[in-house]
């Protein structure tokens, strides 16, 4: 086993080799340099073959068309252009939008940019178990609300939205629907049609592709059109101009068709390394399951631990790559916002880890995991004034 | 978040850590902080013929506020009453390279040292501390 041991796979994924090998060759060979936009030669043609085919990859992972596919830097300018894009391309039929407290900070942030230019967010507050009821989205829906943005796959606790409920209840209101599936696709089956999605986002990071690069479906048939928050050249029919970087993108469409390939074995996988750790740590007292217990994504497992602290526990862990609510261990500067809204207290909330499993993960380091924790928190409780029951 | 060596030195092997085992003589505590202000600190002390004979700390919070209450239990351990009400935590800024913004974690130490001087000014516990 090679230290460090790597679960952190929701943040980011290795580029799978056969990426890798597209990618190089995108880059190294002259013949496939050209801009995708040059169609008057033949590297150019090249180009854009590779486009369009990484286009239909992607496209065929969500049940899209791959004309409804706009390539972005990653699924943050995806959110930003499904929200900001819709709110402002129809602003003239309303300015109210409705979201999740629990939603990545490209969606919170987003809205809060719209909020303080004048349009009014509802934020909905999961239950204890992360899960937004389709009903409490329905009560929230107003005459003018334009959009609804809810994530497919919480990033920090795995719990699984209905989307295909919410999106029944949106496009029975004629309110658009955006989901954030940057870390649900390709590790849980999403469908934009039998889901009624009228905008997806995803990241080709979390899937073994490479950094930079992402995508934004938007359905033709319900929203036509969203305005563009950058301006250039025209390229992806306006919506997101500037040069197209043809290795990224053969590179993310590369990743999404071996995840479509995959995704069976891999569910099964990462469910299987998911279950072993939460089995083992549920040896000790005092270890609190964050989400829903059924209705998660197999790759994420997010506990938090009674009696220790978080930034202490984190520090504690040494050659184990996990990520931590620690609010002095991320770029954050307040315990989860996520694990708050379900209730957890800023103390758990901070004493909170979140493993991620991946394609690669063994059983083996599950086990050093879950052995380094169980040392760690012994440590720190043999110190702690905090008593906790069962310990 | 990077830590000094010394923060990493006694983080790995803190000093003076867990309850205060029982024994003979005069036992006091005090605590400082609170798990809503980020950091909880608890001293036990020993004392017997106006000196220290024997001290332990429990804390919750960051590797700083372990590693300094290691570094003052190693500077308190056989010091007198009068040196102990001397001792100024924030002194351990410096050795253990405590950001400004965790300097009121120092605070809590001088809190809950103060407390354990209240104590024993009032007679302390004489039967032996109990862990919790």
């Amino acid at each position: 086993m090679q230290l460090p041991v790597y679960l952190d796979y929701a943040a980011s994924t290795p580029v799978d080799p056969a990426v890798l090998a597209l990618m190089t060759d995108c880059l190294a060979r002259p013949e496939l340099a050209g801009n995708p936009a040059a169609l008057g030669h033949a590297a150019g043609r090249v180009a854009q073959a590779l486009v369009e085919k990484a286009r239909a990859q992607v496209a065929a992972l969500i049940n899209a068309r791959p004309d409804e596919l706009v390539f972005t830097s990653g699924a943050t300018e995806s959110d930003n252009l499904a929200i900001i894009g819709v709110a402002q391309f129809r602003e003239a039929r309303g300015r109210h939008l409705v979201t999740a407290l629990t939603e990545h900070k490209a969606v919170i942030e987003s809205c809060r940019h719209l909020a303080a230019r004048g349009w009014r967010i509802t934020w909905l507050r999961p239950d204890a178990d992360g899960l937004v009821a389709p009903a409490a989205v329905e009560a929230a829906l107003e005459p003018d609300t334009v959009l609804v943005s809810l994530m497919q796959v919480n990033n920090e606790t795995g719990v699984i939205q209905d989307i295909a409920a919410i999106g029944a209840i949106c496009r029975r209101h004629a309110v658009l629907l955006h989901v954030d599936a940057a870390q649900g696709a390709g590790r849980e089956p999403i469908d934009v049609r039998a889901q009624q999605i009228d905008l997806l986002s995803l990241s080709a990071h979390k899937l073994y592709g490479p950094k930079g690069v992402g995508a934004l479906f938007i359905d033709q048939a319900h929203v036509r059109r969203v305005a563009p928050l950058l301006f250039g050249g025209g390229q992806e029919r306006g919506l997101r101009p500037g040069t197209l970087a043809t290795h990224q993108i053969a590179g993310m469409g590369e990743a999404f068709s071996l995840a479509a390939q995959r995704l069976p074995v891999e569910v099964a996988h990462t469910r299987a390394l998911r279950d072993r750790l939460w089995t083992g740590l549920q040896q000790m007292p005092g270890v609190l399951l964050n989400g829903h217990v059924q209705q998660r994504s197999g790759h994420i497992l997010n506990v938090s631990i009674e009696g220790v602290e978080g930034e202490s526990l984190f520090y504690s862990l040494g050659e184990l790559c996990v990520a931590s609510g620690s609010a002095c261990t991320s770029l954050a500067n307040e315990a989860s916002p996520v694990l708050r809204a379900l209730g957890r207290s800023a103390a758990l909330a901070q004493a909170s880890i979140r493993f991620s499993f991946g394609r690669t993960t063994t059983a083996a380091e599950v086990d050093f995991a879950l052995e380094r924790v169980a040392q760690a928190v012994r440590k720190l409780r043999s110190f702690s004034p905090l008593r906790v029951a069962g310990g | 978040m990077d830590y000094s060596s010394e923060v990493a030195r006694h983080f790995a092997a803190p000093r003076h850590a867990g309850p205060l085992a029982a024994g003979p003589g005069m036992a006091v505590q005090g605590e400082g902080g609170s798990v809503e202000q980020g950091a909880l600190v608890r001293f036990q002390l020993r004392v017997d013929a106006g000196r220290v004979v024997a001290l332990a700390w429990q804390a919750w919070g960051c590797p700083h506020t372990i590693a300094a209450c290691s570094l003052a239990a190693e500077m308190l351990d056989g010091r007198s009453r009068a040196e102990l009400e001397a001792f100024d935590p924030l002194a351990l800024r410096a050795p253990l390279s405590v950001p400004a913004g965790k300097t009121g974690r120092l605070l809590f130490i001088q809190d809950a040292l103060r407390k354990c001087l209240a104590a024993w000014d009032n007679g302390g516990q004489r039967t032996p501390l109990q862990e919790e």
